[in-house]
């Protein structure tokens, strides 16, 4: 049978073969494209997917609708966590990479590069805490502590590039106008989770218990009891694109947990402590505690001292917050990411001169700028 | 739109290629051009009629050019065909550098224009030149059909990005187009290799040079290091590039020349430049060195019209005076080898190509710099001036991380694969080996860069500004 120039096509078979194989591959990853729904999140990625575009005449004279539909054919890419699992496996078996998109896997546990040191950055986190300090906290008794990133405990050996923790925490010591609180020799690596930045929380009633002692709240944090919930697949989890065993999500729980009041510290709405519902259906699980990424939030305590704390924070004191519980009758947390320095006078009060705590982490007070 | 994009792999192209295999061959220029069209208006919508205009007014000069053969006025409309063709690309591409020149001279404060430069336009306005001086010269008649022509100068393959494609060599396949299974395969082949190029091996050489240029720890070692990934990348940038304009050309029943031979196994930079962006090369040598005197006129003669030709072969890469330099930086060493020093490098293939390497990469170095400023850093760098350290924590890391790229990159880049094909062909069997991994190869690669792109994000060609 002639076909094509009038060439028999058993003469070519090795050339249809080739044609053929390129010609499968575009049609079954076109069919998939245009079959498969759009998904409107992704889990792996803990982000929203771009949607179709709308079509709007000054965005295509402006090109921006073709770069969108490009955009939305990328992230609606049929079996897109598959493809990044392919790109991170071969990135990282074939081509050796020590790191892939910043992340890095050792010993079953997964890393982002934190690297470089931002200088500028920290002394202005600093000055930040100065400022705070001197428009509310006349009168506290307030500290301040940096929570290591996880990266703290890889080995130096192991040659990954770091943030230069001892130069974060002389710049903060030489800058901050409040006593220092040093955690870093109270955390050690299996307090984090394998799959996620922040802290197990089952891991850190020890730092629970430095920080009351620390705040001359010598009473303590009372025994706990684990609550697991179920399979965890940290932020690091999709970002790494591997097949690696997930972490286990266990809260801490106990009689006086369990009779403290949670509130939405700007619409007063109650919150819970630990929201399963959250921890099942958002897009990061991790928002199960104390509401997740709230501008403020408090914690009432009935059966508390009477002693008040306002923990200026980041998300980790989500899951530290409730070990603190015991020791005061409120815990307010702040979170200047979501609001303005000069709002938090109208939301919190500071005239019983709480324990104030500034806990950040290391990534925050890199590169993070509060408000 | 991009090659490597998902939109262009997986929506555009298919569509294309059914349309044109569909239709009879009177009307598959017309699908190209309708194609190269839509092509262009993804990236750019507005100077896509700057595109077509200038093709209509090439088209026009091309004609009036044929007429006026003979007559005593038959250079006027070529002259003023060039003129016309270069006021857009003078004019996108030159004014701010002219201004700030004149600017810098006469210390007066003109504003800038800060045009928007548009894709390609280097490109196709130099294949409009081509084919006014090949119509003028006789080598080539005048294309009468205003569609053909414009399917030709709009052909998407070759159109934001090269190679330069002359009249002359597609003519004859503008009329008509013979396929076979061997050269569409030929095509397939040549495309996927060149997306896996761009894709797998650019794209990550990038990376390299991106850290590099965020670091603020900077080290003569991590200096080299951008360098050489720097010449890697943009070698399989663009090369990766005119294999898939080669390939795609193959497969709509185009024969594209070769626009790189392994440049890095050259033993001269005489013999460099004649396998690096060779349309560009051999553009500048036939319609700008030659009808100057080329090397028919003396030693003297001769290199002027070098410094001349690399000059401008520097101002078209790019509208700073760094660029500028690199041409006349490669004219230097031109010069120096017609003079005494290609004699040398004869007598041993090492240190030749050694020297070969060593002076590309430093050419890249200024070539890669926002300005002469940023060159004279990045080459002081090299040799460790400022007092920067030999090495930093972060050069070692990401020579670490990226050895096995920049190993398997500089494989690559020599004809060791090609090599190896061709000995498996003729080996017994050979055939039916390749006819097995062939078609598996171009799966397996398909299959990758697509995971490579879904995980990554924009990724232009290196090129693109030109």
């Amino acid at each position: 049978m002639a076909f094509f120039g009038g060439e028999p096509m058993k003469k070519n078979i090795k050339h249809i073969a080739v044609i053929a194989a390129f010609a499968v591959v575009i049609a079954l990853f076109l069919t998939a494209g245009i079959i498969a729904p759009d998904g409107a999140v992704s889990k792996s990625e803990r982000r929203r997917l771009d949607q179709s575009p709308e079509f709007s005449w000054k965005d295509m004279w402006s090109g921006e609708l073709f770069s969108d539909l490009e955009d939305y054919f990328l992230d609606q890419f049929w079996q897109r966590d598959v493809m990044r699992r392919l790109k991170s496996a071969v990135a990282r078996n074939i081509f050796v990479q020590k790191d892939v998109n910043g992340i890095f896997v050792l010993d079953g546990e997964i890393y982002k590069l934190d690297h470089p040191t931002d200088e500028r950055n920290i002394t202005r986190f600093a000055a930040k805490i100065n400022e705070v300090c001197q428009k509310y906290l006349a009168g506290c008794d307030v500290a301040y502590a940096v929570i290591p990133d996880k990266n703290y405990f890889v080995p130096e050996r192991a040659g990954y590039l770091r943030l230069d923790h001892q130069r974060l925490v002389e710049i903060m010591n030489g800058e901050v106008d409040a006593r220092y609180l040093d955690l870093f020799g109270v955390l050690d690596a299996g307090d984090y989770y394998s799959t996620d930045l922040h802290w197990r929380q089952e891991r850190i009633t020890r730092t629970a218990e430095e920080i009351l002692r620390f705040f001359g709240n010598g009473q303590g944090s009372a025994g706990f009891e684990e609550v697991v919930l179920g399979e965890f697949e940290g932020a690091y989890y999709g970002q790494a694109a591997m097949k690696l065993p997930k972490d286990k999500m266990v809260y801490l729980t106990n009689a006086v947990l369990g009779a403290c009041l949670v509130k939405n510290g700007v619409t007063g709405e109650e919150v819970e402590m630990y929201d399963k519902n959250a921890f099942f259906n958002n897009i990061d699980p991790y928002d199960m505690f104390c509401g997740g990424p709230l501008p403020l939030v408090e914690i009432l305590n009935p059966s508390g001292n009477g002693k008040e704390m306002v923990i200026f924070r980041d998300s980790f004191a989500s899951s530290l917050a409730p070990l603190l519980a015991s020791g005061y009758s409120k815990i307010t947390l702040v979170d200047l990411r979501y609001i303005h320095t000069n709002l938090v006078g109208e939301y919190v009060d500071f005239s019983q001169n709480p324990d104030v705590l500034f806990l950040y982490g290391t990534l925050a007070v890199n590169s993070i700028v509060l408000n | 739109m991009l090659f490597s994009s998902i939109t262009f792999l997986y929506y555009f192209l298919p569509a294309v290629l059914v349309v044109y295999f569909a239709v009879p061959n009177r009307f598959k220029n017309a699908v190209l051009l309708a194609a190269s069209v839509v092509f262009y208006f993804f990236g750019e919508p507005v100077y896509c009629f700057l595109m077509l205009g200038m093709s209509l007014a090439g088209w026009l000069f091309g004609l009036w050019i044929m007429r006026a053969r003979g007559a005593k006025t038959a250079k006027l409309p070529l002259v003023l065909g060039v003129v016309a063709l270069l006021i857009p690309l003078g004019f996108f591409k030159y004014s701010d550098f002219l201004i700030a020149n004149i600017n810098g001279i006469f210390g007066s404060g003109a504003s800038f224009l800060r045009l928007a430069l548009p894709i390609g336009i280097s490109f196709y306005t130099f294949q409009i030149l081509s084919y006014l001086v090949d119509v003028y010269r006789g080598d080539a008649q005048a294309q009468k059909n205003f569609l053909d022509f414009a399917a030709y100068v709009c052909l998407f393959p070759q159109l934001v990005a090269g190679p330069i494609v002359r009249y002359v060599d597609v003519a004859k396949a503008l009329n008509s187009r013979k396929f076979s299974w061997e050269q569409t395969a030929a095509g397939v082949g040549r495309f996927v290799a060149g997306l896996a190029k761009k894709v797998l091996l650019a794209n990550t050489l990038g990376e390299i040079g991106q850290a590099f240029a965020e670091s603020g720890d900077k080290s003569v070692l991590f200096y080299y290091l951008a360098a050489i990934s720097f010449m890697l990348h943009i070698y399989f940038d663009f090369s990766g590039y005119s294999d898939m304009a080669i390939g795609l050309g193959k497969v709509f029943g185009f024969e594209f020349l070769e626009n790189f031979n392994y440049p890095y196994v050259s033993k001269s930079v005489t013999e460099f430049w004649r396998r690096w962006h060779i349309s560009l090369g051999s553009w500048f040598r036939d319609y700008v060195y030659i009808p100057l005197g080329g090397s028919r006129k003396g030693r003297m003669r001769t290199f002027v019209n070098i410094l001349i030709v690399w000059a401008l072969t520097g101002l078209w890469h790019g509208a700073e005076w760094n660029f500028v330099v690199w041409g006349l930086y490669f004219a230097f060493f031109l010069m120096l080898e017609k003079l005494f020093l290609g004699k040398i490098l004869g007598k041993s293939a090492l240190l030749s190509r050694l020297y070969t390497l060593a002076v590309v990469m430093f050419g890249f170095v200024i070539f890669n710099s926002a300005d002469m400023g940023d060159a004279v850093q990045n080459l002081g760098g090299m040799f460790g001036a400022g007092g920067i350290p030999f090495a930093s924590a972060e050069a070692v890391y990401y020579l670490r991380s990226y050895l096995v790229v920049l190993v398997l990159s500089i494989f690559a880049a020599t004809p060791f694969a090609k090599n190896l094909f061709y000995k498996i062909k003729a080996a017994p069997r050979g055939e039916k080996v390749l006819a097995v991994l062939q078609p598996v190869g171009v799966v397996a690669l398909m299959v990758l860069v697509t995971a490579y792109l879904v995980d990554g994000s924009f990724n232009p060609f290196l090129y693109f500004r030109f």
